[in-house]
C-alpha cells in the first residue's frame, strides 16, 4: 500500500505553541511528528476512511485549528517531502502517483528544502525551479552541491527513503490504562491510579530515581482530556506519599460522561538514592513525618507559594535583609553577612518612637524611655550609620540612620537608632 | 602646616569607581583650607595633570601630591607617593612595565616589581577591614619591605564598631612597629555624589541598583570632609593625624619640575639643533626660490627663526622634517594641514606646500609670542602607509621614548543614558524618571576608558616612560601615554599629528601611472607652483566634481556653480565655505550675494575691515571669527583661545554661556548690531569643532586642484588611482566609473586573462589614451591572496577555471566568485557556463588530485538557461557592484514610464517650480547636523542623478520610504538656483519591490542597493 503524508504548516505560530498541537494530532494518526517551529507531519496510511476520505480529514483538520485560532495550511501527498513542498508552496494541495511531479515541477528550489548556500550556488546557475533542477545528472549535482540535494529532490520524489520520527516515542516513565467502560467517581479513578502509581514508582526505585512532577491525563468520552498535576520539593517514589497528593486534587477533576482512557506520566525527574529502612520504619514508613512530607502536604493544600524558606539578603537596611522565598524555588544560598554588622533576630516593624538624652548633641545615648518606662544607658556602640535606597524612594535626597547597640543597666540590650530629624526609634532587641 | 591633609582620593579617573572629577576635588580641598591633597587613581596618573593644573590656576596654597594606587595582582593594594622628581620617574616605569605586559585597560604588577621601583616612594596601606591571615601577612611583607617609610592607614567607616575595630587595627600595628595615618578613602567631593557613585559601581558590576547589594557603600562618608571633622574622629589618635602632614611635607615632588626635552640626535653631528635648523631651512628656500629668495620671504625665516631660537623648539621642527623625510624616501605622499601653513619655516622644510609669505599668512597663529604653547604640527600621509610611518617612529626612536597621545573618552548623553537606565532595571517607573534624568546628566562628561588619539605622537630625548606611564592601545603595536593633548600642553609636550588621508593614497598612484603610461613627471610641489590652469577652473565651475577631493560632496557640487571658481584662492575659499561653520552663522548668502555683485562689500567697522577684506567682509576662516572677539568684543588673543577651545569640548557647557553673553556685550560696547553679534557668536560656535583655519582650507584646496587637475586630463588614470585606493571618498566604484566612461574614458571589464588585482591601464590601439581594465579587487568575495596567487601563476594566459586552480592554488571558493563576477569572458565562457565548471572543483582536494577531477569536466556540457540581460545586470551588481551592460533602471524604464515618472535627464531641461515624479536608486543618504530637520537624498537613474531634499515633516510621513527604500520615487516640485537643481519632496514612496522584476526567477536575489549613508 502507498504511503501517504499530511503536512500542517502553521505559517504565524508562536515559538514553542506547536507542541501542543502536536499532541492534538494524535487522534488523526498514532505516527504524528513536529517539524520545526512550524510544520506538523502525519502519516496517514490506513487512517484517512475514518475520517471519510483523505478531503475530509484535511478540511477536518484545518477547521479545527483555524477554530483555535491559527493559521494552517496543509497538503496531503505520497511523501513528506512532497507534502512539506505542496504546504508551503503548492497550488494544489492532495496528490498522489503520477501527477505529484508535474505539481512540484514549477515549484522554488526552497520547497525542496535546500540550504542557503546550496540554493543560492544554483540560482548564479540560472536553475530557479524544481524543474530545472532535476534536469541536471544527478551525478553533477552531488560533486557541485553535495549529497544532501539529490537526497532532498528523491525523497520529495519517492525515489529515497525518509523515516518519521514520531514525537511520542515510548515514554519511559508513562503507565496508562485504556477502561472497558468508562468511569465517573472519584473511587475508580483512586484504584486505577493507584494501580498505576504502584507499575510507575517500582520502576523508579528500581533505577534510583525520583519524581518532582507527575501528571494524571482523564481522556473523556467527549474528546476532552481531564489533567492535574503534582509537585514535590523533593524526589519521590513512595506510592503512598504521591497518593495523598493526588487525592487532595481529585475531586476537581471534571469526568463529564466518564473517562475512557487515563494515563501517568513523571515529567520532571531527580536522582534519589535508594533508602535502607529499618523494622521501626517498614511499618511506619518515614516520609509521611519527614519535614519534606509535612511542606508538600502544606504544598498541595496552601499552594506552595505559600509555604516559603528565609534566605538572608545582602541589604544593610534591616527591612530589606531578609527575605522569604517559596519552597519549590532552588535554595539560594544566603549572604555572607560581615560579623560587625550585628543584627536582632525580629525586627520591631515599624521601629517603635522612644526619647533619648544625650549627653552632647549629635553624640552617643544615655538614656532611654519606651512605653513610660526609662532605662539608664550603661554601655553603647555606634554609630553605624546607614543611608536610604534611594532609588527605592525615588529622590535624590539621601536620609541617613544612626544605629546603636546598647546595654541598659539591667543588662538588657536594644538597637535603637537616630533619625535625619533627631527623633529616636527601638528597632529591636539584641541578644 | 596644620590639621590635616588627604592623603588618599579617588577620582573619577579610577573609571567606575570615583564619583568626582579630579578639578572638583582639589577645588573643594582647596576650599576646606586643606594644607595638601593627593590624588591615588588606582594604577594610573591620568587625572594628575589636571588636577595640579587646576590648582596652579587657582594660585592656590594647598599643595597638591602626586600619588597612585598600585592595585597588586595578588588582590591586595598600596598606596604609593613620589617623595621627588626620581621616584616619580621609578613610579611611571613601574606603571609602564605593569601596563605594557597587560591587556588594554588592565595592569598587572607584583609585590616584588613595586620594591623595585621603591626608592624614594612613601607607601601607604588601606586601612583593612578584616583583619584574616592574608591581610595579616600582606601588611607584614609590605612593613619588612618598606621599613621606616610605609604606613598603615586607619579610617572612620562608620560601619559601626569602629572605636573596636581601628583599636584593634591600630593595636596590631603597634605590634609590629607599623606607624599610623588617618584618611577618609574618598570617592567623591560632595556627600550628594553619593548616588552617582552607586550608580557608577552598578554600571562597573554590570548589575541593578537592587541587585547590587554589599557592592555598594552602606553610607555616605566617603566625601572629602573639611579638616575639622577629620581631626575630630581622629582626636583619639593625634599620632596619625600629624603623620598625615609629615608624609605631605616629604612628599617634595612637584609637577612644575617636570622637564620635557625634544630629541637630540636628530640633529647633524657637530651642529646644535638650532644651527642644523637654520641650514637646512636656508638650503630649502633656496630650493623653493631657486632664482632667488625675496628680502620678505628672507624676512619671515629670520623673524621666525628667531622665534624657534627664543622658545627651544629647534628640535621639535627636526624632529618633524625627519619623519617626512622618511616619508618622502619612501615615496610616501604627505602633506601638512592644520596651521603649520602658517609658517615659512614648514614651507622651506617640505612639510607644508603652503607659501605663507605670498598667501599672506600669519606665523602667530601656529606659534604665538603671547600664548607659551608647544607648536602642534599635524601632517597627512596616504592612509595605507599611515602605519608605516607609525612604526618607523617607533623603531626609530623606541616605545620607551615614542607613544601616542590618549584621547579620554567621555560618556556621552545615549550611552550615559542606557547605562543609567540599565542600573534602574526595566522597566523603571514614572516616579523614577527625573532621578534617571539627573544621574544621567552628572554622568555625562565621565571619563570611560582611554582611547588612542589619532595620531599624535609625543617623542622625548630621554625615556618617555620616566615622565608619564604608557601603556598597550587595542591595536596591535601600539603604545599609548596616559594623557591627552590638553595635558600635554600644561606639561609643555609638543607633539606630531600622524594622520592619514585617503586622497594622498590615489594621488600617489595617479602620479606612478602618470609616469608609467604618459612619461609625465609630476608632484605635489611641481603641480602646486602652477594652480592656475583655466581648464581645470572650468571644470569646477559646471559641478564636473565627482572624485575630487573635498568639492565632490553634494554640498559642494551645489557650491561650485555659484561660487563659480577662477582662480585658487576660490578654491580655498570653497572649501571653507561649506562647513557647519560658516552655514550655522549664515554667513554664505551673503557672501555669496557680494560676490555676484548683488550686494555692496561693506564693513561692520574700520577694525573688521582689516579683519575681513580677504573674504568681502564675511568671516569664513576660524581665525577671523576668533579675531572679531579680539577687536570687535575686547576678547584677549589669550581667551580668544580659551573660548575656541571650551566649544571644541562639550563638557564644558556652562562655561560657553557665560563667554556668550561676554561676546554678545563686547560687540555692543562697541557699537555693532545685536544680529550681526549674534551671527558672529553662532559661527564661533560652528568654528570651535568644524571650522577651517585659512592655513588648513588653502593646504586641502591644494589638493583639491591637485585631484581637479588630475581628472580634468587624465580622466583614465583619475578613475584607475580612484578604484584602487578604495574604500575613500564619497562615491562608490560605479559612480566613478560611470563618472569616466561618461568623459570619455573605456572601461573593461574584469578578466582572468587580463586584469591585475588593482586597476591597470591599457593601450587604445590607434589612439594616445588608455582604457581602464578593471582589477580584481572589485569581485565580492575574493581574497587578495588568491587574486595575487592568480596574476602571478598567469605567464601566457589560461584556458580554463582548472587551470587557475592547478597553478595558482585557488579553491573553488574563490573560481565561483570570479565566474560570478563573469571575469571568463576572454576565454568564451560566459557567467552561468564558467561557474558550472569551477563548482565541480573541491577545494578540499589535495593538488596532486586535481588532475584527475579534469575527469568531471567530461561530465555532460549542460544545457543551462541563458539569462535575460536584466539579470545579468542584476549578477554583474550582486558580484562586482557595478555593471558595464545597463543601468538597471533602464530595464525598469516601461515599469516607471506607465508610473508617469521622468528621468533624471528629463528633470534637468524642465522649468522652476514643476511638478514631478521622478524614480531612481537612492545612492546617498544625508542628515547633516547643520540641518537637522532635513535629510538629502540622491537617486540614480540609467541617465544620471537627481538631488532630493526633505523637509521634516514629510520625511517624517514617508520614514520607511525615506530611511530603508533601495528603489524610491518622490513627487515633489522642481526648485532651480543658477545651474543648481533640486526636487523638494512631497511625497516619497518605497518602489523597491519593482526591482524583482529584474530577475523574476522564483526567490532570486536582487542588487543591494550600496547607499552610503552620511551624517
Amino acid at each position: 500500500m502507498a504511503r501517504r503524508f499530511i503536512y500542517l504548516y502553521f505559517p504565524e505560530i508562536p515559538v514553542d505553541h506547536l507542541q501542543l498541537l502536536v499532541e492534538w494530532c494524535d487522534q488523526y494518526s498514532p505516527l504524528v511528528s513536529q517539524d520545526g517551529n512550524d510544520g506538523i507531519v502525519l502519516d496517514i496510511a490506513g487512517c484517512a476512511h475514518l475520517f471519510g476520505g483523505e478531503g475530509k480529514m484535511l478540511l477536518h483538520a484545518k477547521s479545527r485549528f483555524t477554530r483555535m485560532g491559527h493559521r494552517v495550511r496543509g497538503a496531503i501527498a505520497d511523501t513528506q517531502g512532497a507534502a512539506w513542498a505542496l504546504a508551503r508552496f503548492g497550488k494544489r494541495f492532495i496528490v498522489a502517483g503520477e501527477q505529484t511531479a508535474s505539481v512540484l515541477d514549477p515549484l522554488p528550489l526552497q520547497a525542496l528544502r535546500l540550504d542557503e548556500e546550496a540554493i543560492l550556488g544554483l540560482h548564479h546557475l540560472g536553475i530557479y525551479t524544481i524543474a530545472a533542477l532535476r534536469k541536471l545528472p544527478k551525478q553533477s549535482l552531488a560533486t557541485r552541491f553535495g549529497p544532501l540535494v539529490v537526497r532532498r529532490l528523491d525523497q520529495a520524489f519517492g525515489k529515497a527513503e525518509e523515516p518519521l520520527n514520531p514525537y511520542r516515542s515510548p515514554a519511559p516513565y508513562r503507565a496508562g490504562r485504556i477502561l472497558a467502560e468508562p468511569i465517573v467517581t472519584t473511587n475508580a479513578v483512586q484504584y486505577v491510579l493507584h494501580d498505576l502509581l504502584k507499575e510507575i514508582c517500582a520502576r523508579l526505585d528500581k533505577e534510583h530515581l525520583g519524581s518532582r512532577r507527575m501528571q494524571l491525563d482523564c481522556y473523556r468520552v467527549d474528546g476532552k482530556i481531564a489533567k492535574c498535576e503534582v509537585q514535590t520539593s523533593k524526589p519521590v517514589r513512595s506510592v503512598s506519599h504521591l497518593m495523598r497528593l493526588f487525592s487532595e486534587k481529585l475531586d476537581a477533576l471534571n469526568a463529564g460522561f466518564g473517562f475512557e482512557t487515563i494515563f501517568i506520566s513523571v515529567d520532571d525527574l531527580e536522582a534519589a538514592a535508594p533508602v535502607q529502612l529499618d523494622f521501626s520504619q517498614i511499618s511506619k514508613p518515614s516520609d509521611e513525618k519527614s519535614i519534606d512530607a509535612l511542606v508538600d502536604r502544606l504544598g498541595t493544600r496552601l499552594g506552595f507559594n505559600e509555604v516559603c524558606r528565609i534566605c538572608v539578603c545582602e541589604n544593610y537596611l534591616p527591612e530589606y535583609a531578609v527575605k522569604f522565598t517559596p519552597v519549590t524555588e532552588p535554595i539560594a544560598p544566603s549572604a555572607e553577612w560581615p560579623s560587625y554588622r550585628i543584627r536582632p533576630i525580629r525586627l520591631i516593624d515599624p521601629p517603635m518612637r522612644i526619647s533619648v538624652s544625650t549627653i552632647h548633641p549629635g553624640g552617643s545615648p544615655v538614656y532611654f524611655q519606651a512605653r513610660g518606662q526609662g532605662r539608664r544607658i550603661v554601655r553603647s556602640e555606634g554609630p553605624e550609620r546607614l543611608t536610604s535606597e534611594w532609588w527605592r524612594e525615588q529622590t535624590l535626597s539621601l536620609t541617613t540612620r544612626d544605629y546603636y547597640r546598647i546595654e541598659d543597666d539591667r543588662g538588657l540590650r536594644f538597637w535603637i537608632f537616630r533619625a535625619d530629624n533627631g527623633s529616636w526609634y527601638l528597632h529591636g532587641r539584641l541578644p | 602646616m596644620s590639621g590635616y591633609a588627604e592623603l588618599q582620593v579617588s577620582s573619577n579617573f579610577s573609571f567606575l569607581r570615583g564619583a568626582s572629577d579630579p578639578r572638583e576635588l582639589v577645588v573643594t580641598a582647596r576650599e576646606y583650607g586643606y594644607p595638601a591633597i593627593a590624588l591615588t587613581d588606582r594604577n594610573t596618573l591620568s587625572g594628575i595633570v589636571l588636577a595640579h593644573g587646576q590648582l596652579k590656576k587657582d594660585k592656590s596654597s594647598t599643595k597638591f601630591i602626586v600619588g597612585c594606587r598600585l592595585d597588586i595582582s595578588d588582590g591586595s593594594s598600596l598606596l604609593c607617593y613620589p617623595t621627588n622628581r626620581y621616584a616619580y620617574s621609578r613610579l611611571t616605569k613601574l606603571l609602564t612595565l605593569g601596563r605594557r605586559r597587560a591587556e588594554k585597560g588592565e595592569c598587572i604588577l607584583s609585590l616584588a616589581d613595586v620594591a623595585d621601583h621603591s626608592d624614594n616612594q612613601h607607601f601607604i596601606l588601606p586601612f583593612p577591614q578584616v583583619l584574616n591571615e592574608a591581610a595579616i601577612a600582606h601588611i607584614k611583607a609590605c612593613t619588612e619591605m618598606f621599613r621606616g617609610r610605609i604606613h598603615l592607614a586607619l579610617t572612620h567607616s562608620y560601619r559601626g564598631d569602629d572605636k573596636s575595630w581601628v583599636h584593634t587595627v591600630a593595636e596590631f600595628a603597634n605590634s609590629i612597629s607599623l606607624p599610623l595615618v588617618a584618611t577618609n578613602d574618598v570617592l567623591y567631593h560632595d556627600k550628594e555624589r553619593k548616588l552617582l557613585q552607586d550608580v557608577v559601581t552598578c554600571i562597573r558590576e554590570k548589575c541593578t541598583l537592587i541587585e547590587a547589594g554589599f557592592r555598594l557603600e552602606a553610607n555616605a562618608e566617603r566625601h572629602l570632609k573639611p579638616p575639622v571633622e577629620m581631626t575630630e574622629l581622629f582626636e583619639a589618635w593625634p599620632d596619625a593625624l600629624e603623620a598625615t602632614l609629615e608624609i605631605a611635607h616629604c612628599c617634595r615632588f612637584s609637577m612644575d619640575e617636570l622637564r620635557y626635552e625634544y630629541p637630540d640626535e636628530i640633529a647633524t653631528p657637530g651642529k646644535s639643533a638650532f644651527d642644523d635648523l637654520e641650514e637646512r631651512v636656508q638650503r630649502g628656500a633656496e630650493v623653493r626660490y631657486s632664482d632667488g629668495i625675496p628680502p620678505k620671504f628672507q624676512e619671515q625665516i629670520d623673524h621666525e627663526l628667531k622665534l624657534v631660537e627664543q622658545r627651544e623648539y629647534a628640535p621639535y621642527f627636526l624632529t618633524v622634517h625627519e619623519i617626512v623625510k622618511f616619508a618622502k624616501d619612501q615615496g610616501i605622499l604627505y602633506q601638512g594641514r592644520g596651521s603649520a601653513a602658517n609658517s615659512v619655516i614648514c614651507y622651506c622644510l617640505e612639510i607644508t606646500q603652503v607659501d605663507p609669505v605670498a598667501r599672506k599668512l600669519l606665523f602667530e597663529r601656529f606659534i604665538s609670542a603671547a600664548r607659551n604653547e608647544p607648536p602642534d604640527i599635524d601632517v597627512d600621509f596616504e592612509h595605507e602607509k599611515r602605519e608605516e610611518v607609525i612604526q618607523h617612529i617607533y623603531e626609530k626612536y623606541g616605545r620607551d621614548r615614542a607613544g601616542l597621545t590618549a584621547t579620554v573618552v567621555h560618556y556621552r548623553r545615549r550611552r550615559a543614558m542606557n547605562e543609567v537606565r540599565k542600573v534602574f532595571g526595566e522597566p523603571f517607573s514614572e516616579e523614577q524618571k527625573p532621578l534617571l534624568l539627573e544621574l544621567t546628566k552628572q554622568l555625562i562628561g565621565f571619563p570611560r576608558h582611554l582611547s588612542q588619539h589619532v595620531g599624535g605622537f609625543v617623542i622625548s630625548r630621554g625615556p618617555l616612560d620616566e615622565l608619564v606611564p604608557i601603556e598597550n592601545a587595542r591595536m596591535k603595536d601600539r603604545t599609548v601615554i596616559q594623557w591627552e593633548k590638553n595635558d600635554l600642553d600644561q606639561i609643555g609636550m609638543m607633539k606630531v599629528d600622524v594622520l592619514g588621508l585617503g586622497m594622498l593614497s590615489a594621488i600617489r598612484r595617479a602620479f606612478e601611472l602618470l609616469q608609467r603610461h604618459y612619461q609625465k613627471e609630476v608632484n605635489l610641489s611641481s603641480l602646486s607652483s602652477e594652480r592656475e590652469d583655466p581648464a581645470v577652473y572650468e571644470m569646477l565651475q559646471k559641478a564636473d566634481s565627482i572624485g575630487v577631493f573635498q568639492v565632490e560632496s553634494r554640498a559642494q557640487q551645489s557650491m561650485l556653480p555659484r561660487l563659480k571658481p577662477k582662480e585658487f584662492y576660490d578654491l580655498v575659499i570653497e572649501v571653507a565655505i561649506v562647513r557647519p561653520g560658516p552655514i550655522q552663522g549664515n554667513m554664505v548668502h551673503p557672501y555669496l550675494k557680494r560676490r555676484e555683485k548683488k550686494e555692496a562689500i561693506s564693513y561692520p567697522s574700520k577694525e573688521l575691515e582689516n579683519v575681513l577684506s580677504k573674504t568681502l567682509g564675511v568671516p569664513l576662516f576660524q581665525e577671523q571669527a576668533m579675531q572679531i572677539a579680539v577687536d570687535g568684543a575686547g576678547f584677549t588673543p589669550d581667551e580668544a583661545d580659551q573660548l575656541r577651545r571650551s566649544l571644541a569640548t562639550f563638557r564644558h557647557v556652562g562655561t560657553i554661556a557665560t563667554f556668550e553673553h561676554r561676546f554678545l556685550q563686547g560687540m555692543r560696547k562697541n557699537g555693532y548690531s545685536d544680529s550681526f553679534a549674534q551671527n558672529c557668536f553662532n559661527q564661533i560656535k560652528g568654528f570651535g569643532t568644524y571650522g577651517f583655519p585659512e592655513a588648513h582650507a588653502i593646504s586641502f584646496a591644494n589638493l583639491v586642484y591637485v585631484s581637479a587637475w588630475i581628472k580634468c586630463y587624465y580622466p583614465d588614470v583619475f578613475c584607475a588611482a580612484l578604484l584602487n585606493s578604495q574604500p575613500m571618498g564619497f562615491y562608490a566604484p560605479a559612480q566613478l566609473v560611470r563618472d569616466a566612461r561618461e568623459h570619455g574614458v573605456e572601461i573593461r571589464p574584469i578578466d582572468v586573462n587580463h586584469s591585475n588585482w588593482d586597476a591597470t591601464l591599457e593601450p587604445i590601439a590607434s589612439s594616445s589614451r588608455y582604457a581602464v581594465r578593471l582589477g580584481l579587487r572589485m569581485v565580492a568575495g575574493l581574497s587578495e591572496k588568491d587574486g595575487k596567487a592568480l596574476v602571478a601563476a598567469r605567464n601566457s594566459g589560461y584556458s580554463s577555471p582548472i587551470e587557475i586552480a592547478n597553478r595558482a592554488g585557488c579553491n573553488r571558493r574563490a573560481l565561483d566568485h570570479l565566474a560570478n563576477a563573469d571575469a571568463f569572458g576572454s576565454i568564451k565562457l560566459p557567467r552561468r557556463k564558467a561557474l558550472w565548471q569551477t563548482s565541480a572543483l573541491d577545494g578540499r582536494m589535495p593538488p596532486l588530485f586535481r588532475e584527475s577531477t579534469g575527469s568531471l569536466f567530461n561530465d555532460p556540457e549542460m544545457d543551462l538557461p541563458s539569462p535575460k540581460p536584466s539579470q545579468e545586470v542584476n549578477a554583474d551588481y550582486l558580484a562586482t557592484g557595478l555593471s558595464l551592460r545597463d543601468h538597471p533602471l533602464s530595464f525598469l524604464r516601461p515599469r516607471l514610464k506607465i508610473r508617469r515618472a521622468i528621468t533624471a535627464a528629463e528633470l534637468r531641461k524642465l522649468p522652476n517650480e514643476k511638478s514631478v515624479l521622478v524614480a531612481g536608486l537612492v545612492l546617498f543618504r544625508q542628515h547633516p547636523q547643520t540641518a537637522k530637520e532635513t535629510i538629502f537624498l540622491t537617486i540614480e537613474d540609467e541617465t544620471g542623478a537627481a538631488n532630493l531634499i526633505v523637509w521634516k515633516n514629510v520625511h517624517e510621513k514617508y520614514r520607511q520610504a525615506v530611511y530603508k527604500g533601495k528603489l524610491i520615487a518622490c513627487r515633489g516640485t522642481i526648485q532651480r538656483e543658477g545651474q543648481v537643481l533640486h526636487v523638494v519632496a512631497r511625497y516619497v514612496w518605497d518602489w523597491s519591490d519593482q526591482l524583482k522584476n529584474l530577475d523574476d526567477a522564483p526567490g532570486a536575489a536582487i542588487l543591494p542597493a550600496r547607499s552610503r549613508d552620511f551624517r
